[in-house]
């Protein structure tokens, strides 16, 4: 039905889906800057594949194992996170990153540098599509639930939700978990459908394309995530551009976007307006006098 | 010493309580209390550390020293969504609700202590938490009628005039269902009209919904027409406490105010 | 051999003392992660690198004027994706400062390549050696510059008009504007002078490992920042110590566990300063205002 190219563009578009919607989760609903979700993408990919090749679990049980695995890490990174906020969070993510590659890269089980060869090549399209549409489908309840208001509670003022009775520490966690366990989802259909992993193919530079697909498509709404997934995987591959130009173009997407569109191609316009301030407190100060004074 | 906490019948009681950032006493050795269902005011001038207070009391400062007790049970030390639970819900007196949601949708977070659903809850929504999230809709719109609210339901806070989030915030915090309930500078920056709306709407939380309500407010029209009671903190310490009536009479409140040195 | 690492660590990591004090001092000022912070290290050190081998100007001269142009991209960057963000939310202010660290490093790559550079000492191959340690003349030279820089820093904000205005706006940028100091000027200044700290590692490096390359910047950037957080980010003499500390822990490290995993080390002691003493070793952790 379609060339072999255009199958593959459609299922890097699909897998590329379930990173930016998982990521926006984190990122975009939960206001936590994430720059190391494609090590959660790696634990998945290794998890998976190995679980395929050493343990013989069939398909769809190595997956699950891939994610199940990603999503503990991800409580684990979002651990620290019980005194961290905004900035450093987003540094120890990096961090996080860093070191799943380097132990990657040492450890004999994975291949090291070398990577894992010789994945079957066990995802279809059907399999990328039935995956992408759960996660879009998850995601979504959750958004709209107790648990998806919390989380955006928490972006939107983290004070003010602890004192709605949030408990701010524990709904972090839960975006990274989540959010990792559909990471660890598309890092398993990666590594069956690419038959071929190694270190050098989650590195930081994959995370910030996931972030920028988040960051074009509009943090905080779902179809932007899949709208900025589809339009970052598939117009480079049609314009065959080199992965330098890619990644210039990436670093300008992220600082132009914030200067010009914050929302995203297709998200809301916010009006960046504060709320309007109290009027001069003294006022209520003067007003003692004359209540005193009668 | 507990046996008469048991049976003191306040709300909230505060023993000794001192707060301090770096060597500046921000609270000094307050005792404090609140009666069930009463409406108390703390007043003060500005950097009294009325504000101070009030974080001790949400859990957004522990203490330094000194003890909490809400109901005769310990607070002091839980962290703000604990105290949340427990049934303490504030306002900010610089408003902070969550901008980029809509009005319905900042009052459900209000009830967050009050449901349960949990993540499992979220993807598989089995009948227990669907009915869960149709009461928690009701509860919701019942109170947004109630601060008169209702017809905006679905704008995003952020877009209301200053009046309305101001009680908004409040209806935010009534859907904790909380037993008492502190409120930071309701009034700051409201026109008159506006002001009456507010004194009305408070005593009626009072009257219809039985809450305790403690508030901290500048203007004197509306601490000294709807407060039972009223404390005075100036620099950290408690220096008067009385109705209305006594704390305008009392020497050191006016001394305090106008800063005439004694 | 002990006294040999410890040596090797203090070289290493009074450079990276020297990209931490460019992380904390934006820190301090504007409360931003400055992410192209290391390209600008890398920028500098290409400057050197051009002015000393092609239009073979004396390296005292070339060090010096990396400083400056590095100096004038710190505030160019500043200028474009930080400032008009300024009133937008951190998120913002953060994802932009990582697409002008994403942009300036595929820039270098496309202008320069990707092979590395050499950049030859222009010292004499020179060591001195004691009975416990080896140590040559560039090691020497990096440890006296970076010990000198650190103390004209240290003067510069103790002790002049816009050092002092410096520390106002640290504390306080409202009050400090009230008083009457330009904020976009100490603003400007702040990233000027820690971007030539920066160049300045960056020139010194480049001609310690004798090359220079467009992705040069990356980890070292990384791992100045971590130093800044090791130390408590926004204290000067806290990224001081911190560089030091984290230079020395990388090389021992790398010497007495393993060397491939030299990189995560760095990484592992931020993850575990972040947790148990989130303000750094000499930090004060801010309360949020309620």
């Amino acid at each position: 039905m379609f060339s072999a190219y255009y199958l593959q563009i459609m299922i890097l578009v699909g897998i590329n889906i379930i990173m930016a919607t998982s990521l926006n989760l984190i990122t975009g609903f939960t206001g936590q800057l994430s720059i190391g979700h494609a090590a959660f993408m790696s634990l998945g990919a290794y998890a998976a594949a190995l679980a395929t090749l050493k343990l013989g679990l069939p398909f769809f049980a190595s997956l699950l194992f891939g994610a199940l695995l990603a999503a503990v890490f991800g409580v684990l990174i979002g651990i620290p996170t019980l005194k961290l906020k905004g900035d450093y969070l987003a540094i120890a993510t990096l961090g996080f990153g860093e070191i799943v590659r380097i132990v990657f890269l040492n450890l004999k089980i994975t291949g090291g540098a070398v990577g894992l060869r010789g994945i079957p090549k066990s995802t279809t399209l059907l399999w990328v599509i039935i995956a992408a549409i759960l996660t879009i489908f998850i995601l979504n309840r959750i958004l709209r639930s107790r648990v998806g208001r919390a989380l955006i509670a928490i972006r939107e003022d983290e004070t003010a939700a602890e004192s709605m009775g949030i408990n701010t520490t524990y709904f972090k966690i839960l975006a990274f978990g989540v959010g990792a366990f559909f990471a660890g989802l598309g890092g398993g259909l990666f590594s069956h459908y690419f038959q071929y992993i190694h270190p050098g193919s989650f590195g930081f530079l994959r995370s910030i394309e996931h972030l920028c697909m988040v960051v074009l498509g509009g943090m905080g709404s779902m179809w932007g995530s899949i709208i900025g997934a589809a339009a970052l995987t598939a117009i480079p591959e049609f314009l065959r551009a080199s992965a330098d130009y890619r990644q210039l173009f990436y670093g300008a997407i992220l600082v132009l976007m914030m200067r010009i569109r914050p929302e995203g191609i297709i998200g809301e316009r916010r009006s960046r307006r504060k709320p309007p301030q109290s009027k001069d407190k003294k006022l209520g100060k003067i007003n003692i006098f004359k209540v005193i004074g009668r | 010493m507990l046996q008469e906490r048991v049976n003191n019948g306040y709300i909230l009681d505060a023993v000794q309580l001192t707060r301090s950032f770096g060597g500046l006493k921000a609270v000094d050795r307050v005792d404090f209390f609140i009666r069930d269902k009463e409406i108390a005011g703390l007043i003060g001038p500005n950097g009294a550390g009325k504000t101070t207070l009030f974080n001790l009391f949400t859990g957004h400062y522990q203490p330094t020293e000194g003890d909490i007790y809400l109901h005769n049970e310990k607070i002091g030390g839980l962290k703000p969504h604990q105290i949340t639970a427990k049934g303490i819900a504030r306002t900010f007196q610089n408003i902070r609700l969550f901008g980029g949601m809509s009005v319905l949708d900042n009052v459900l977070i209000g009830g967050h202590s009050r449901t349960s659903t949990g993540l499992l809850g979220a993807i598989f929504q089995n009948s227990k938490d669907r009915k869960e999230e149709k009461e928690a809709r009701e509860n919701a719109l019942f109170l947004l009628s109630f601060v008169g609210l209702e017809t905006k339901k679905d704008e995003l806070s952020r877009n209301l005039a200053y009046g309305e989030q101001r009680r908004l915030e409040i209806a935010r915090a009534l859907a904790a269902d909380p037993k008492l309930l502190l409120l930071d500078e309701p009034a700051a920056g409201m026109n008159p009209q506006e002001t009456n709306n507010l004194m009305q709407l408070i005593s009626r939380i009072r009257d219809k919904m039985e809450k305790t309500i403690l508030l901290i407010e500048h203007d004197m029209r509306v601490v000294m027409g709807i407060s039972e009671r009223i404390a005075v903190l100036n620099y950290g310490k408690k220096i008067a406490e009385g109705s209305p009536q006594e704390i305008q009479r009392n020497e050191t409140v006016i001394e305090a105010y106008l800063g005439v040195s004694a | 051999m002990f006294f040999q690492q410890l040596i090797n660590g203090i070289v290493l990591g009074s450079t990276y003392a020297l990209i931490a004090l460019g992380y904390t001092m934006v820190y301090g000022i504007v409360e931003l992660i400055n992410f192209a912070h290391g390209e600008i290290y890398m920028c500098g050190a290409f400057v050197g690198m051009y002015l000393v081998t092609v239009f073979k100007v004396p390296f005292v001269l070339a060090f010096l004027v990396a400083m400056i142009m590095a100096g004038l991209l710190g505030v160019t960057v500043e200028f474009i994706a930080y400032r008009p963000l300024r009133r937008s939310s951190r998120l913002a202010a953060l994802i932009s400062a990582i697409g002008a660290s994403i942009f300036l490093q595929n820039l270098a790559l496309l202008v320069m390549g990707p092979r590395p550079y050499s950049f030859p000492s222009p010292f004499t191959p020179k060591v001195y050696k004691t009975s416990l340690v080896i140590i040559s003349k560039v090691e020497l030279i990096i440890l006296a510059v970076s010990f000198l820089l650190m103390l004209g820093l240290t003067f510069l904000i103790q002790k002049t008009k816009i050092g002092k205005a410096m520390r106002a706006t640290a504390q306080d940028k409202d009050a400090a504007s009230l008083m009457g100091i330009n904020i976009n000027r100490v603003i400007t200044t702040t990233f000027a002078v820690g971007s030539a700290l920066g160049a300045a590692a960056g020139v010194m490096v480049g001609i310690y490992f004798r090359s220079v390359a467009p992705m040069m910047g990356l980890m070292p950037g990384l791992k100045g920042f971590v130093a800044a957080v090791l130390g408590g980010i926004g204290s000067i003499p806290g990224a001081m110590l911190g560089g030091l500390l984290l230079g020395v822990a990388e090389v021992m490290g790398a010497a007495y566990i393993s060397s491939q995993y030299r990189d995560a080390v760095a990484f592992t002691i931020l993850i575990v300063v972040l947790f148990f003493k989130p303000a750094g070793l000499i930090g004060r952790f801010l309360q949020e205002k309620v």
